[in-house]
């Protein structure tokens, strides 16, 4: 069955045809050309293919694209408007928080959500939410720092 | 502890830059026009014969292209492929050896009508009886995975090595190592222990998948892979296909992860295949369930009898290893040479005597893991060195002090000496644990493996244009670990320009010269000297061209940034190379090679390019009514030679740290009955934060000692080898409950708790 | 210590083809009323409900066929948490983050918003729902054990129209059935304790109301073991915990931990909450 759906991705709408059966990662990926979403388990456990659907985190290999109709969707594309990187990919190359970077793209915006809910997360919270995405590469020591890194720039920020 | 990167200091901050931004380009996002999709059916039996495939429906489906079986394989020139003995079959071919092995693959229009596809294909099977462990594999009536002698072989070893092909039914490959008289040794020995070690079966787990396109043009073949080693897999396509190398072509992008999963010849001959047989370009992209049955390290049963003298000095070691190699040989014999050369551990001998085999089973194939069979030996050995100490009454510290081997001695006869200072780095090991705390336990461990390979040799050019932009071009690939970026660093050291001139060509064998393969924590070590001599080559035209222009000779000047100073005046080369060549300019194409020539009196074939050290030191609480154990403290640490950039060797050291930190723990590829039990991402756990110790720090000593420029060495693996003897350790300071098997579940520890407590109720009887 | 599940779903067949490209077309119908939902059941072969659909797409990526799928996402009402009377109403679409954050559900039950926060994982927690939790019912799940616990009831609207309320352990199985909500008694105080530090090999669950006592072990067995225990039952942790795992049904093996391990950990982790709750520990 074919339906339409409307999204609007980085701040663009789309108004798309799409099988009832397709995924959001598979759209962005395959029509969109939206390739930073990577797919590693395709079972929701890795949250390598998270972007952010309205602000929340989201599974993207595990959410069927009727299900975020009328959605404003954020892909790590999304993120340097205007080639200016944002707080937390500045903080991600700044403490080498990744190796491989096939999680990255997922970190960065699960971390994004973070903490555009809570500037300023304490470290159970920030445990809670890193928890949820697998990174092989590093040992997490890395993107811990960074995670500081981007909440204390925003906290200066906030203070300026 | 994490070291900052800054912005001036990094030149592949553009590389880095691709991968925060969503960039980066990897393997798993190439795409081709007219690209079609294959995808594997695999069998469901452990042990089966093939009797027939009718793949008829299948290949009456819309968007069915074609569906390739071992029938198919007549045509190749040679259908099996492994490291030094091939017996994997490009596809099965009249039978199946473990649940996973793939019998037939179809190409479609795209992936949803390839899997559908699948289910349409019948296959009959006749079961066979299965063997799942090594010991039922030993069993004189057990049943034989193979009926053949295998095909290839062995690695090259050299003095006091030995090997065995086929020995015995299921044992695929016997290595035994050993010098001095074991047998003196023991028989003098003031105390004798015997102790068996068991390591459990892990997967990579690496995130992006295996994933390979496949396309043909005319006769040559190319590749966009994920493979790790591209040289090593041109040579594999080319001998199974019957083709001159150059008819094979190998590009490989960035790689999302391989910890040894991706090194040396797996699916890539037949997606090849699959290619050749659609007449169009194929992708075949695994999924994580079939990453899993893909490739996992060798579970390992390891016996030691080592023998100490009444100061406590180790005096000799036997050693009886068996590594389960699962259904095909992979990487298993270089694991079992690796395993046995490295089981006396950093300590001086008078005599070891060991043997590794690999027996087969009817599981994953195992092959090759970062660590590379240290892994296994250091597991038991520093285990078993502990537990020694800790028998006889003495401290395990000191204990290791005393037995230590001292930089330039030889870890073996013949072999090159030990490059750091494996007591320096085990005194900061020491001094960085926390403070003793009443109820916890502190284990340490060192492990060590030689590093860089055998004989291995690389090559690079180092690209010097008119304004002084540095292309490096080498076989390595950037798995993640930095090596591009170390690269481009030596390059600019030699040449004297600022790092972000130099950027480094994407990987393509028709185009980039060769080496071994990007494995063995070899390549900023080997390559990198590689890139060190073109860059000075690149560097004496340069001189030599400033020269003839300004009319003198090329000692008379050198070179500041992209200046020629000669005396006291400075000359700016661009507008030099631009008057003699004309508006495009000119490259100086520098050549440079390492080559580490093959040393048959040395027990590995050629020296050992270098020494890894894994310092490792735990703290752990253990509730001893459910077993569960908390490591609270995780400190490793190793040597880097020279640390080109610490925060990327922190994070080599840390990353695999953390591997280790998990096979030790919980992760562990478990099979319930002739079925992988835990064979899907959400099954099969791996490390996430929470998992990981509060407090987790690395550090990285710079010995200077390393035959890399500089005096560096490889990183890559250090960090897997001392943490589940360090955790273990640890857990028997606590409570006296001693583990020998990972991982240590908490139904293990309990287990170990009960019986410590054992004989003390006897005891009372 | 995060869970993963241990209880994978029966070994698929044929091997490892989970794939989201695996995923059959279907019709999609976005109901926007319970009836509504209900009547595209009874008018659809081989429909589902989905509103989380976390376990439901796992299935399709193995290859469920599924000719129609009920999309609840749209029907107002099923989300969110309120009381009604004496009773508190979690609606079957209640994400379990929205469980963790509900100030209403911790000042009725508290225990429950501090347990849930940990449950699988951020991107689930957002998405996956109370509802589809309870009737999954994998082993190793939560809601069905907490629920039990608590005693709640499931209001289930069935394929011919009638609701009707039944025990959550009874939930599951019929796939025509609409789960609208939970319902737990707060008549009298209740908080809801949990170990859940063995997971995924064992859970045991306690819920502590004046009157008495009952206890829930989950992972270790198809649906949660429930137990009655008497308020006292307290005073005598390893006494009564010791005698729980005893009497304890038969439990399924698992690769990781056996029986008897099993049986020797319901014990301690009883005997464990049995004393908070004796402390009125958290």
């Amino acid at each position: 069955m074919r339906l339409n759906v409307n999204v609007v991705v980085n701040g663009r709408s789309h108004a798309l045809e799409v099988g009832a059966h397709e995924t959001l990662s598979d759209v962005l990926r395959e029509r969109l050309g939206l390739t930073g979403c990577k797919v590693a388990c395709d079972q929701s456990v890795c949250g390598a293919c998270t972007i952010l659907v309205d602000g929340d985190p989201v599974s993207a290999c595990s959410t069927f694209m009727f299900k975020v109709d009328d959605s404003k969707i954020t892909t790590v594309e999304g993120l340097a408007a205007g080639g200016v990187l944002t707080r937390v990919q500045e903080a991600f190359l700044q403490d080498g928080a990744f190796q491989c970077g096939f999680c990255t793209s997922g970190m960065i915006l699960l971390v994004t959500a973070l903490l555009a809910r809570d500037p300023n997360p304490d470290d159970a919270t920030v445990q809670q939410w890193l928890s949820s995405n697998i990174c092989r590469c590093t040992g997490y020591n890395s993107i811990l720092a960074a995670v500081r890194r981007a909440s204390a720039g925003l906290r200066t920020e906030a203070a300026a | 502890m994490t070291h900052s990167h800054t912005q001036e200091s990094d030149t592949y901050f553009r590389a880095f830059r691709k991968k925060a931004t969503g960039q980066s380009v990897y393997t798993f996002d190439v795409v081709l026009p007219f690209m079609l999709h294959g995808k594997l059916l695999r069998s469901p039996h452990a042990h089966a014969r093939i009797k027939s495939i009718d793949a008829s429906k299948a290949l009456a489906m819309d968007g069915v292209s074609c569906v390739v079986t071992g029938a198919d394989l007549a045509e190749l020139a040679d259908p099996y492929y492994g490291v030094g003995l091939r017996d994997q079959p490009v596809i099965a071919i009249d039978r199946v050896r473990y649940v996973g092995d793939v019998v037939a693959a179809v190409c479609a229009v795209d992936e949803n009508t390839a899997y559908r596809a699948l289910q349409q294909i019948v296959v009959d099977y006749e079961p066979l009886l299965s063997v799942m462990t090594p010991s039922a594999a030993l069993m004189d009536d057990a049943p034989v995975l193979f009926d053949t002698p295998t095909r290839g072989v062995s690695p090259v070893i050299g003095a006091g090595s030995a090997y065995k092909i086929d020995p015995a039914p299921n044992v695929l490959y016997e290595y035994t190592f050993g010098y001095g008289d074991v047998d003196r040794a023991l028989d003098s020995a003031h105390a004798l222990f015997t102790d068996t070690f068991e390591i459990g079966r892990i997967n990579h787990f690496h995130l992006e998948p295996y994933v390979n396109v496949a396309r043909w043009t005319g006769s040559q073949v190319e590749f966009w892979s994920c493979n790790q080693d591209p040289f090593v897999l041109r040579a594999d396509v080319a001998r199974i296909f019957g083709l001159p190398v150059t008819d094979v072509r190998i590009r490989t992008p960035l790689i999302g992860g391989g910890f040894g999963g991706k090194s040396y010849c797996k699916m890539e001959p037949l997606v090849a295949l699959m290619s050749r047989k659609a007449g169009a370009p194929v992708r075949l992209a695994l999924s994580m369930d079939e990453s899993m049955l893909t490739l996992v390290k060798h579970p390992a049963s390891l016996t030691l009898t080592t023998g100490v003298d009444k100061q406590g000095l180790l005096l000799g070691r036997r050693a009886d290893i068996t590594l389960d190699g699962g259904a095909y040989s992979d990487a298993s014999t270089l694991v079992a040479i690796k395993t046995g050369f490295r089981i006396g551990g950093p300590y001086r001998w008078q005599a070891i005597d060991s043997r590794a085999r690999i027996v087969r089973t009817n599981t994953i194939p195992s092959g090759s893991f970062r660590g590379f069979g240290g892994t296994q030996a250091s597991w038991a050995s520093e285990r078993q060195i502990d537990m020694i100490a800790r028998r006889l009454g003495h401290d395990p510290v000191a204990f290791r002090k005393r037995n230590l081997l001292k930089a330039g001695e030889p870890f073996a006869p013949n072999d090159r000496g030990i490059d750091l200072d494996l007591a320096a780095g085990f005194d900061r090991l020491i001094a960085s644990m926390p403070a003793r705390t009443k109820g916890r336990g502190q284990g340490v461990a060192i492990g060590i493996k030689d590093a860089g390979g055998t004989g291995n040799h690389g090559q690079a050019l180092v690209r010097v244009n008119q304004s002084g932009q540095v292309c490096v071009s080498t076989a390595t690939v950037d798995i993640g670990q930095g090596a591009p970026s170390a690269m481009c660093r030596i390059a600019t050291e030699v040449l004297g320009l600022p790092r972000n001139t130099a950027v480094y060509a994407s990987v393509d064998t028709e185009h980039n010269p060769p080496d071994n393969g990007t494995h063995v924590s070899c390549a900023t070590m080997i390559t990198g000297l590689a890139v060190e001599a073109a860059a000075r080559d690149a560097l004496q035209q340069v001189l030599a061209f400033a020269a003839s222009q300004l009319g003198c000779t090329a000692d008379d000047i050198t070179l500041e940034g992209w200046l020629v100073r000669h005396g006291g005046a400075l000359h700016p080369l661009e507008p030099m190379i631009r008057k003699y060549f004309g508006g495009i300019g000119w490259e100086f194409i520098g050549r440079g090679a390492f080559k580490e020539p093959y040393a048959p009196a040395t027990p590995m074939g050629a020296e050992n390019v270098s020494w890894m050290p894994c310092w490792s030191g735990a703290e752990v609480e253990v509730d001893e009514e459910t077993g569960q154990v908390r490591v609270l403290s995780l400190v490793v640490g190793s040597d880097a030679g020279r640390a080109l950039d610490m925060g990327t060797c922190i994070g080599q050291v840390e990353g695999a740290a953390a591997q280790a930190f998990a096979q030790a723990m919980f992760e562990e590829m478990r099979y319930r009955g002739d079925q992988p039990d835990n064979a899907t991402p959400l099954a099969y756990r791996v490390p996430r934060v929470a998992d990981m110790p509060q407090d987790f720090r690395a550090f990285v000593m710079e010995s200077r000692l390393g035959v890399g420029p500089g005096g560096l060495k490889g990183i890559g693996e250090a960090g897997m080898l001392g943490i589940a003897a360090a955790i273990a350790n640890a857990i028997e300071d606590a409570t006296g409950a001693s583990l020998t098997k990972t991982p240590f579940t908490p139904e293990r520890v309990l287990a170990a708790l009960d019986a410590r407590q054992a004989p003390d109720i006897a005891a009372s009887k | 210590m995060l869970a993963q599940a241990i209880h994978p779903p029966a070994p698929p067949h044929p091997i490892a083809m989970r794939s989201r490209k695996h995923i059959s077309p279907f019709n999609l119908v976005r109901a926007r009323t319970v009836d509504e939902a209900g009547q595209a059941m009874a008018a659809s072969r081989n429909a589902r409900y989905v509103a989380g659909g976390i376990d439901l797409i796992d299935l399709m990526k193995s290859g469920l066929e599924v000719g129609t799928i009920i999309s609840l996402d749209a029907i107002p009402g099923l989300r969110g948490i309120s009381l009604e009377g004496d009773r508190l109403f979690i609606g079957a679409l209640t994400t379990h983050a929205d469980i963790a954050e509900s100030e209403l559900l911790h000042r009725h039950v508290p225990g429950f918003r501090e347990i849930w926060a940990t449950v699988a994982n951020l991107r689930i927690r957002m998405v996956g729902t109370f509802g589809g939790n309870l009737i999954s019912a994998l082993p190793h799940y939560d809601a069905p054990a907490a629920c039990a616990a608590l005693g709640a009831v499931g209001r289930v609207r069935k394929a011919a129209g009638e609701y009707m309320d039944a025990p959550v352990t009874a939930l599951g199985g019929d796939k025509s059935a609409l789960l609208e909500g939970t319902f737990i008694d707060v008549h009298e105080p209740v908080r809801l304790l949990a170990d859940r530090s063995l997971h995924p090999v064992l859970s045991v669950y306690l819920a502590v109301r004046p009157t008495g006592m009952r206890a829930t072990i989950a992972c270790a067995f198809a649906r949660p073991h429930v137990i009655d225990l008497p308020l006292d039952a307290s005073l005598a942790q390893a006494d009564v915990a010791a005698e729980v795992a005893a009497s304890a049904p038969a439990m399924m093996e698992s690769s990781i931990a056996s029986a008897a391990y099993q049986r020797r950990m319901i014990a301690v982790l009883l005997k464990r909450l049995l004393k908070r709750a004796a402390e009125r520990q958290p």
